[in-house]
């Protein structure tokens, strides 16, 4: 009896905690945060800070894996404990259990970014141009068309413009959950 | 828990059939003979459904807590102020005030269905009550899950970290699948937990 009353507990505080996108900061998101994976080369800590800022200012919550990982976690807590409370985990088949993974929710975009520089221009960070794409953690298309940005020549010798007009264009590619 | 819902539905029972002859006195509401059977109906109604829980929570606690025996002795007026001391932590009271208001609302209940079911008043419909507990209950007692259960859905969400980690995390992916094992495993815990 115990267990049902930590089990209904349970079920009174998910439906408090799974309303929002009502972060630790306690801004109000409307869409799910953003992580950013440079997934070949990392760039300077310089470049990352400017991404995570700029995209803040966007009203976006950008976070670090960490932060994907406890929504993550608080996401597999709350499938789980659906399942127990509704009594479709008796005796679930291994069939069935494969497919919990994919029934998880995506708690959060990933955009993934590889940055292309100039290799012959060693003493600036020229951004030659990027290649990036929207995701999900958990993944939930593995053939993610990936998409690139080449900077106009204008303002290509300042790497700060190209990730602003980049982001922008990121942005407003209507990607983002 | 077979054990538990016969004892709670026992209860149940009990706590009607004391109540038979006050049932008389109570305003009663007109009900169609023509409606459907009266557990059904006893099993639909939201007072009966609150009812039936609080006992239930009730008597899960007194057997958890093996309080039963200075429960017993609360309503004979003979419990000694260490003995209420334990049953109103046992069963979760802050105060004696606290408890005795849960017992009151439990008895309000109590007429209010009364009044609703005037048939309860006949003892030969305790096998109506006795249905309509199970019934009620099986909606807030669910069977026990095993660990097996919460391993194979553990599997699964592990899989969701190597394809997580091999997309996103290339460059650590060993650090990665750490962090996301660790969130897997504590993500999962009250499952775990909670099995039999």
């Amino acid at each position: 009896m115990n267990k049902i009353i930590l089990a209904l507990s349970f079920i009174i505080s998910m439906g408090m905690t799974n309303m929002s996108f009502e972060r630790v900061s306690g801004k109000r998101y409307s869409k799910l945060p953003l992580f950013i994976a440079y997934v070949k080369k990392q760039p300077p800590d310089s470049i990352q800070d400017f991404m995570k800022i700029y995209l803040t200012t966007k009203q976006i919550e950008v976070i670090t894996w960490k932060g994907v990982m406890e929504l993550f976690q608080n996401e597999i807590q709350v499938e789980m404990m659906s399942l127990v409370t509704s009594g479709k985990i008796n005796n679930i088949t291994e069939a069935k259990a494969s497919q919990f993974s994919n029934s998880l929710r995506p708690v959060s975009n990933i955009l993934a970014m590889n940055i292309f520089t100039d290799t012959l221009n060693q003493s600036n960070y020229i951004i030659d141009s990027i290649e990036w794409y929207i995701g999900s953690m958990p993944v939930k298309d593995t053939n993610q068309v990936k998409i690139k940005f080449y900077p106009g020549n204008e303002n290509k010798a300042n790497p700060y413009f190209v990730l602003r007009s980049f982001s922008d264009w990121v942005v407003s590619s209507g990607l983002l959950k | 828990m077979k054990k538990l819902l016969t004892i709670g539905g026992v209860l149940l029972i009990l706590s009607f059939l004391a109540l038979t002859a006050n049932a008389k006195s109570h305003p009663v509401k007109s009900t169609s003979p023509f409606t459907n059977d009266l557990s059904d109906r006893l099993a639909a109604d939201k007072d009966f459904q609150e009812f039936s829980y609080s006992i239930y929570q009730l008597v899960g606690k007194l057997q958890a807590t093996k309080t039963g025996i200075i429960f017993q002795k609360y309503f004979q007026h003979s419990i000694s102020d260490v003995e209420l001391s334990t049953l109103l932590s046992s069963l979760n009271f802050s105060s004696k005030d606290e408890f005795t208001m849960f017992i009151r609302k439990t008895i309000l209940l109590k007429s209010e269905i009364v009044c609703k079911f005037p048939e309860l008043a006949n003892s030969n419909n305790k096998l109506f009550v006795e249905s309509a507990a199970k019934k009620t209950s099986a909606n807030f007692v669910k069977p026990i899950h095993t660990t097996g259960d919460c391993w194979v859905l553990f599997l699964s969400a592990l899989s969701a970290c190597t394809q997580g980690c091999a997309i996103y995390y290339p460059s650590d992916w060993e650090a990665c699948i750490d962090w996301c094992y660790g969130s897997v495993i504590a993500g999962s815990g009250l499952c775990f937990l909670l099995a039999d």
